[in-house]
C-alpha cells in the first residue's frame, strides 16, 4: 500500500457561530479518489473547503505528505501543491489559455513553459481549439472543462472537486464524468470529490464517505455502501432498501 | 422685467463669444487655470485610489469590530460637505495648529489633501460594493490556485477594473467641480491655487463674465466627459 498523502485528524469547522462539521478524521492515498456524498446541508462542501485550507478550522490538523498545514507548511505553500474546482467554473477575465496557465503564472513559470505545459491538458480536455477564446464566451460545459484544465495543469498532489458537474446538463455531465474518470486513472494524485450524485460517485471514487449533519455515517466502497448500508439513515441517503422498511424503499421513482 | 433687455442679452452673448475665443486662442491665463485644476484634481484622485482601493479590499474581506461603522462613515462620505472639510483642514493647517508646521495652507498641496479627503470615501465605497458583487467563491478559487495576498489583490482588481474606473471617474467628477474646500484651503492665488471653480466665483464677482463663462464651459465639458463615460459603461460599453 502506498503512503497516506493527505491526513486530516479531528477536523471540525464552525461557520456563522455554529458547528457545521463535527470532528472528522480523513485520509487519502496517492492515486486514490474519495467521494464525499450526502444530502444538501450535510457539510460536504464545508469538509472539502476545510481540507483545502480555505476555511479556518475550529479544531484538528491537516497534513500533506506528513507536513502539518500551518506548522510545517505555510498556507500559500500548501495551496501551491493542491488545486480546486468548484461547481461554478469561476474563470477570470481573459482567454481560456490565460485562465488555464494562471496557476503556473502565479508560481512564476515563464510564458514558454506555461504554453508547453498547458497544451497537452487543453488537448486532453478537448478544448485546445478554444485556447484563444475569451472565457466569457464559453458554454457551461466548455467553461467547466477550462476550469478542470486549470487545475490539472498544476499536477496537484491533492485535487479537490466540489460538485464540478452539478451545474451542467445531463449529457455533458455524463460525458465529463467518464472523461475525468479516465484522466484521474493516469494521475498519481489523490482526489477528493464532493457530489450528491451516487452514479458519479460510483464511477469516479474508490472510496466514499457518507456525510450527514456534519458527521460521517459510513465509509467504504460506493457499491459496498449501497449494498450494505449500516444504518437506516444511510439507507435513506443512498436510496437503498436493505435497512429500514423494505416495502416502501423499492427504488422505483 | 421678463426676459431682460436687448443690451443684457447682447452682453451675455458677447461674453460667450469671448469665452470661446479665450479657449481657442490658447489664452495663457485661461489655460494655466485649466492645467492647474487638472493637476490638482487628478493627483488627489490618483492618491485616493492608491489608498482607497486597498482600504476597500480590507473592509470588504476582513471581519472586525467597527466594520459596519466604517462602512457607514464611507456612505456618509458620499455627502461630505466640502466646506466642512475645508473648515476642518484649515483649522488643522493653521500656523499654530497641529499640522501647521507643514506650511501647506494656501498651497496646491493643501487643496490636494482636501480633495483626497473628499474623494476617498467615494473610492472606498465603490470598491467595497464591487467586491461584494463578485462570487464569494472566486476569492477561494484564486487562493486555491496558489495566489499570494498581493497576487490575489491584483487578480481581483482586474476582475473589478470597470467598477474601479467608475470609482475613479466619480471621485474626479466630485472634486474637480467642488469649490468650498478649494477656496478655503487654496485661497485662489493666481498661478498656484486658482482653479476653475474658484476662478469662476472670482470672475463672476468682478463682472468678468467672459472669463467666468470660459471656465464654466471647460468645467461642464470635463463633467460631461465623466458622466458620458459612466453612462457608456453602465450600458455595457466596456464589456469585453
Amino acid at each position: 500500500m502506498t503512503d497516506v498523502l493527505l491526513q486530516a485528524s479531528e477536523v471540525s469547522v464552525r461557520r456563522n457561530k455554529r458547528i457545521t462539521l463535527l470532528p472528522i478524521d480523513f485520509s487519502a492515498r496517492a492515486g486514490e479518489t474519495i467521494g464525499i456524498y450526502g444530502p444538501n446541508g450535510a457539510g460536504k462542501s464545508t469538509l472539502l473547503l476545510a481540507l483545502a485550507g480555505l476555511l479556518p478550522l475550529e479544531s484538528g490538523t491537516i497534513a500533506l505528505a506528513g507536513q502539518v498545514l500551518g506548522r510545517d507548511l505555510a498556507p500559500l505553500a500548501y495551496h501551491r501543491r493542491i488545486a480546486a474546482v468548484f461547481q461554478q467554473p469561476l474563470l477570470l477575465r481573459g482567454t481560456v489559455a490565460h485562465n488555464v496557465e494562471l496557476g503556473l503564472a502565479l508560481r512564476g513559470i515563464n510564458r514558454k513553459e506555461r504554453r508547453e505545459r498547458a497544451l497537452p491538458v487543453l488537448e486532453q480536455l478537448g478544448i485546445a481549439h478554444l485556447a484563444d477564446r475569451s472565457a466569457g464566451t464559453l458554454s457551461g460545459g466548455e467553461a467547466q472543462r477550462a476550469s478542470l484544465a486549470r487545475a490539472l495543469v498544476l499536477k496537484p498532489e491533492v485535487l479537490y472537486l466540489d460538485e464540478p458537474f452539478a451545474a451542467l446538463d445531463q449529457p455533458t455531465r455524463r460525458r465529463l464524468v467518464h472523461e475525468l474518470a479516465g484522466l484521474l486513472k493516469t494521475q498519481q494524485n489523490a482526489t477528493v470529490f464532493v457530489t450528491h450524485d451516487l452514479m458519479e460517485a460510483s464511477i469516479l471514487c474508490d472510496r466514499c464517505l457518507i456525510l450527514d449533519a456534519g458527521a460521517v455515517l459510513q465509509e467504504g466502497a460506493p457499491d459496498e455502501i449501497i449494498r450494505h448500508p449500516r444504518t437506516a439513515r444511510v439507507a435513506e441517503i443512498v436510496g437503498s432498501g436493505h435497512i429500514g422498511n423494505d416495502a416502501t424503499k423499492s427504488g422505483a421513482p | 422685467m421678463g426676459l431682460g433687455s436687448w443690451d443684457y442679452w447682447a452682453e451675455i452673448g458677447q461674453g460667450f463669444i469671448d469665452a470661446v475665443l479665450l479657449l481657442v486662442t490658447g489664452d495663457p491665463e485661461t489655460w494655466g487655470i485649466i492645467r492647474q485644476s487638472l493637476y490638482i484634481s487628478v493627483s488627489a484622485t490618483v492618491v485616493s485610489m492608491l489608498f482607497g482601493v486597498p482600504a476597500g479590499f480590507w473592509i470588504a474581506y476582513s471581519r472586525f469590530r467597527g466594520r459596519g461603522l466604517l462602512l457607514a462613515i464611507c456612505n456618509t462620505g458620499f455627502g461630505l460637505p466640502p466646506v466642512v472639510v475645508g473648515l476642518v483642514l484649515s483649522i488643522l493647517l493653521l500656523r499654530h495648529g497641529p499640522l501647521g508646521y507643514l506650511n501647506l495652507r494656501f498651497t496646491p498641496y493643501a487643496m490636494m489633501v482636501g480633495q483626497f479627503v473628499l474623494s476617498m470615501p467615494i473610492v472606498v465605497n465603490l470598491t467595497v460594493v464591487a467586491l461584494q458583487q463578485l462570487d464569494p467563491k472566486l476569492r477561494m478559487q484564486i487562493k486555491a490556485l496558489g495566489a499570494s495576498r498581493l497576487q490575489t489583490l491584483w487578480l481581483l482588481s482586474r476582475e473589478i477594473r470597470l467598477p474601479l474606473l467608475v470609482a475613479y471617474m466619480a471621485g474626479f467628477g466630485a472634486v474637480v467641480s467642488e469649490v468650498g474646500a478649494s477656496q478655503m484651503l487654496g485661497g485662489n492665488l493666481p498661478g498656484s491655487t486658482r482653479v476653475l471653480t474658484t476662478a469662476i466665483v472670482m470672475e463672476t464677482g468682478m463682472g468678468h463674465y467672459d472669463r467666468a463663462m470660459a471656465y464654466g464651459i471647460v468645467l461642464l465639458l470635463l463633467v460631461a466627459i465623466v458622466v458620458g463615460f459612466l453612462t457608456w459603461l453602465q450600458h455595457g460599453g466596456g464589456r469585453r
